[in-house]
């Protein structure tokens, strides 16, 4: 039976969890060591909290935020936005993260991917991957929080990252992102088919269907939450039922 | 009734953040040091561990902490080692070549097979939830470190190398990898081993180390 891990995505500009549509627009949701909190007593299988201005200002604040909620959180943690040297992995791997998530970065200097991986090894790095349509089958690589274009092609991109030594991808489709509208799923099978290492998808999450097709159509067991669950639309063990319910595998917490 | 006092033995290397916070949420005093004196004075020890089988033991030689932990068994001391700290509690260990380990528990430490026992290439490291399901020759868990949890708990495992126990009895608990069972858990008197991380594990892995410190 296939097993199905759920993530819950907060991302977070100072102090607030917000969230945007498009990656625009951004709302402020709450404060977001509350919201964690109650993902993590529902059951949620990892967190990742990304820092959405980091690379707009130049470093993440996120340390002193990974370091208190560490103190009531014991499931595994990835923290992104504006990590750009092995020195602000090390910080955050010691402050009780497990792992990192790196885009910006990895654009500007694709071998900090090696750098990371053969030091802390790979399954401590996500590549995060912000891919905004092109043209019917194309998608292109935004930085900085869907700020920037890169005029780089998101599969081929992906295949790189997983070459130069990328434990994971997480792929966020910026047209779908904050829509509820369903995954990209043309984009989600694109990347899925031209890599081996584990992918985590993200953007579009609306409804009950939304989350089987992704799981079915595009053979993926990883999906990354963040607006349905926000907005209370479902709760962590709703969507573990509605798996089950669907022959998935979900861990019991 | 008093603060469970626990002593985290620090080998400069990896993460102790999550550990520690750990302790301190069962309601624990938690000390952290690499000297033999302060090891001496404790009663419950964590072992934790991130990293290469020989570079771990070379920070425990370093430390002037081999005799002491190797001895440890000659004490009323229970020590609790986690994934890397777990495997070097064995005999010797074949990761960058063949290095001896505290030889606390007989047997040796091997890299988990590249291919599933249906021949299919696995994914290296063992990475994510697994659960935890009976050692071969048990059927409970009653006086374990697990005494609270039940099979099919599942618990934070990442690694590329796994324990092979010369004695059934030294194993408790294991998990199924691309069909391989891997030792999960192992125990030998007062020495207690997690491959997995108890303090990544949810509220499942919380009952893990809230037992070893009531023990």
């Amino acid at each position: 039976m296939k097993k199905i891990r759920l993530i819950g995505r907060l991302d977070i500009k100072g102090p607030n969890l917000i969230k945007g549509i498009h990656f625009e627009g951004l709302r402020i949701i709450g404060e977001p060591k509350k919201y964690a909190l109650q993902y993590y007593l529902d059951g949620i299988d990892e967190l990742l909290y990304m820092d959405t201005v980091a690379t707009l200002y130049g470093r993440n604040n996120l340390l002193e935020f990974v370091k208190e909620i560490g103190k009531n959180i014991f499931i595994p943690m990835t923290v992104g936005g504006g990590i750009r040297s092995v020195d602000d992995v090390y910080n955050f791997l010691s402050a009780g993260a497990d792992k990192v998530a790196v885009n910006t970065a990895a654009v500007n200097k694709p071998e900090i991917i090696n750098e990371i991986s053969k030091r802390f090894g790979s399954q401590c790095l996500v590549v995060s991957i912000e891919a905004k349509r092109k043209s019917e089958n194309q998608w292109e690589v935004y930085t900085n929080n869907g700020r920037e274009k890169t005029g780089k092609d998101v599969e081929s991109w992906a295949k790189e990252v997983q070459q130069l030594g990328a434990g994971e991808i997480l792929l966020t489709s910026i047209d779908q992102d904050g829509t509820q509208k369903g995954f990209d799923l043309n984009l989600i099978s694109s990347v899925k088919k031209n890599i081996s290492i584990p992918l985590i998808v993200s953007g579009g999450m609306g409804k009950e269907k939304d989350l089987i097709n992704v799981i079915n159509d595009c053979d993926i067991d990883t999906v990354a939450l963040a607006s349905v669950l926000h907005k209370n639309k479902f709760s962590i063990k709703e969507l573990k039922k509605i798996l089950q319910s669907n022959n998935f595998y979900v861990r019991n917490s | 009734m008093s603060e469970k006092k626990v002593t985290v033995i620090d080998l400069g290397v990896g993460n102790l953040f999550s550990i520690i916070s750990a302790l301190k949420y069962c309601g624990c005093q938690v000390t952290v040091t690499s000297e033999s004196k302060v090891i001496e004075n404790s009663s419950s020890i964590i072992l934790p561990g991130d990293g290469a089988f020989n570079y771990t033991m070379n920070q425990i030689k370093k430390r002037g902490l081999f005799e002491i932990l190797k001895t440890i068994k000659l004490t009323e001391k229970k020590l609790l080692g986690i994934c890397i700290g777990m495997q070097v509690l064995f005999d010797y260990g074949l990761e960058f070549g063949k290095t001896e380990g505290l030889g606390l528990i007989k047997g040796n430490v091997i890299p988990i097979p590249d291919y599933s026992t249906e021949n299919k290439k696995l994914v290296i490291p063992h990475m994510g939830w697994n659960s935890l399901i009976f050692s071969n020759h048990l059927n409970t868990w009653e006086g374990t470190l697990l005494k609270n949890n039940k099979p099919s708990d599942e618990v934070y495992f990442i690694h590329s190398f796994m324990v092979n126990p010369s004695e059934k009895k030294s194993k408790v608990a294991d998990c199924i990898y691309g069909g391989h069972r891997i030792s999960a858990v192992v125990k030998e008197e007062n020495i207690f081993g997690c491959q997995f991380h108890p303090e990544k594990s949810g509220e499942l892995g919380l009952k893990i180390l809230r037992e070893f410190i009531r023990l």
